[in-house]
């Protein structure tokens, strides 16, 4: 395996993690798609410090790491903190902070439900009725 | 000259764009949208589109332990990192990323960085945990929302990924991939080992040894090298068609040019996608081999000496990274207390 290989990875990983941040609208799924694009660039590091033969992309790396713990706190404090704002992850509920001269994006195609689990079976009563004293407890 | 510079281009962007299309067009089939797309179309065409890089660029000479465990770790990343993208469900997505980051974990093994795994282990597991607690508490008690059955264009996301993904992979194939120059390097040695008799069925016909060789050489890394490389194939014209004759020249010929590529090689082996590195390295012996010396093969056995150039080349880093996670608690406890608590107290 040559380090080409491994650099192929590292930027498809990358590449996935950007339209993953780019796309979905969901403030937690946004910040596991950075955290992917975090991933790629630290392979690339580690590949590299395995081609030239010394250990300074592994330091990157764990420097890497270590940004990337403190953005997750921060990351997931943001999102906490939105969420009870307007008790949603939606990121589209704060397009109001859009760059001026930007029209507002607007859905329109409704969601289509999705298809109605069918209720529990329930049985019916059938046969004798059994007896059975009644009240015969004491507690 | 330009022609064939051009060819080469074309011949290496084809496959290229051929399967990141292919990959862009199964996401796109397979972003959440408020209609759901065609599901099974879409994984079907993410798959081809993984078999098709398997094949096309991540040819491997010979099969072997690391192979099966690259294609493997890699192929697992990947399909996972897929699934993060495209789940409508994001407690499925968080699971999926935990694959990615377990499979990347694994490339890093293979690459001899244990330690790096272990961190990356822990401090993701635990970022992943909090992660899918977040993702439980805050979770919509519809089933649909839109936040998670609306993706914002998606198809033009996957355009820009198509053109940011081919180029990477263009210019990564053009800097690091030497697997077309080896093979020619093979055959140039299989026909120095054989009778000059079979000179052509082991190099191919003639003219198309001669065209493949000029294609490979415009890509080459040191053009003068290149050119000599490329006169050296030429100059067989004045040897004339092999037979008992010319038996001698042509072998004389042929380890000529087997010597010229190996060095050719050794050449952009030791150039290509570098750096020039400083007349003098200041870092310590710690972590390697400096920049400026022929790198060594490195040893998985490195834990130790990772240690040893964090606290004496970064030390002053360390201490900033330090800081910086204190920084961040205490921003993170900061921006989340409630107004009302915080004048309460």
């Amino acid at each position: 395996m040559t380090l080409h290989h491994y650099l192929v990875v590292g930027a498809a990983l990358f590449v996935l993690g950007s339209i993953g941040f780019l796309t979905r609208r969901n403030l937690i799924v946004m910040f596991l798609s950075t955290e992917m694009m975090l991933q790629g660039i630290a392979l690339n590091l580690v590949a590299f410090a395995r081609d030239r033969g010394n250990l300074h992309g592994q330091v990157f790396t764990l420097f890497i790491i270590t940004v990337a713990a403190c953005e997750a706190g921060l990351a997931l404090a943001l999102i906490l903190v939105l969420y009870r704002q307007r008790r949603s992850l939606d990121v589209s509920l704060w397009q109001d902070l859009r760059e001026a001269g930007q029209d507002a994006t607007i859905d329109t195609e409704p969601i289509s439900a999705p298809p109605e689990e069918p209720a529990d079976p329930r049985l019916l009563p059938s046969g004798r009725v059994p007896a059975h004293k009644s009240e015969d407890s004491y507690v | 000259m330009m022609l064939a510079e051009t060819n080469s281009l074309l011949s290496q962007i084809g496959p290229i764009a051929l399967t990141v299309a292919i990959g862009m067009a199964s996401l796109c089939a397979l972003l959440p949208r408020p209609k759901r797309g065609p599901v099974l179309l879409g994984a079907s065409l993410g798959g081809v589109a993984l078999a098709l890089a398997a094949i096309l660029l991540f040819r491997v000479a010979q099969v072997s332990v690391e192979a099966l465990l690259f294609y493997a770790f890699s192929g697992l990343a990947l399909v996972a990192a897929g699934v993060m993208i495209t789940h409508p469900n994001p407690a499925r997505s968080a699971l999926s990323f935990a694959v990615v980051v377990l499979s990347t974990c694994g490339l890093f093994l293979l690459n001899a960085a244990p330690f790096v795994m272990a961190g990356a282990v822990i401090v993701y597991a635990g970022a992943i945990v909090v992660t899918f607690l977040f993702v439980l508490m805050l979770a919509q008690p519809v089933a649909t929302s839109d936040a998670d059955n609306r993706s914002r264009e998606p198809v033009l996301a996957c355009v820009a990924g198509f053109f940011l993904l081919s180029t990477l992979l263009l210019t990564l194939r053009q800097t690091y991939d030497m697997s077309d120059f080896d093979g020619w390097v093979t055959k140039i040695d299989a026909a120095r080992q054989g009778p000059p008799e079979l000179l052509w069925q082991v190099l191919g016909n003639e003219e198309e040894f001669r065209q493949s060789t000029e294609l490979l050489m415009t890509r080459m890394l040191g053009r003068e090298r290149a050119h000599d490389i490329v006169a050296l194939v030429l100059r067989k014209d004045d040897l004339g068609a092999p037979g008992p004759d010319n038996a001698a020249d042509i072998k004389k010929w042929l380890d000529e040019l087997y010597l010229a590529a190996f060095e050719q090689r050794e050449f952009a082996q030791r150039h290509l996608g570098r750096l020039s590195p400083p007349p003098r390295d200041t870092l310590s012996p710690f972590a390697g081999a400096p920049a400026n010396q022929p790198p060594q093969p490195l040893s998985a056995d490195n834990v130790a000496g990772l240690g040893r150039t964090l606290f004496s080349d970064y030390l002053l880093a360390v201490e900033l990274g330090g800081t910086l996670l204190l920084i961040a608690t205490i921003g993170a406890i900061a921006i989340t207390q409630r107004p009302n608590a915080r004048r309460a107290a």
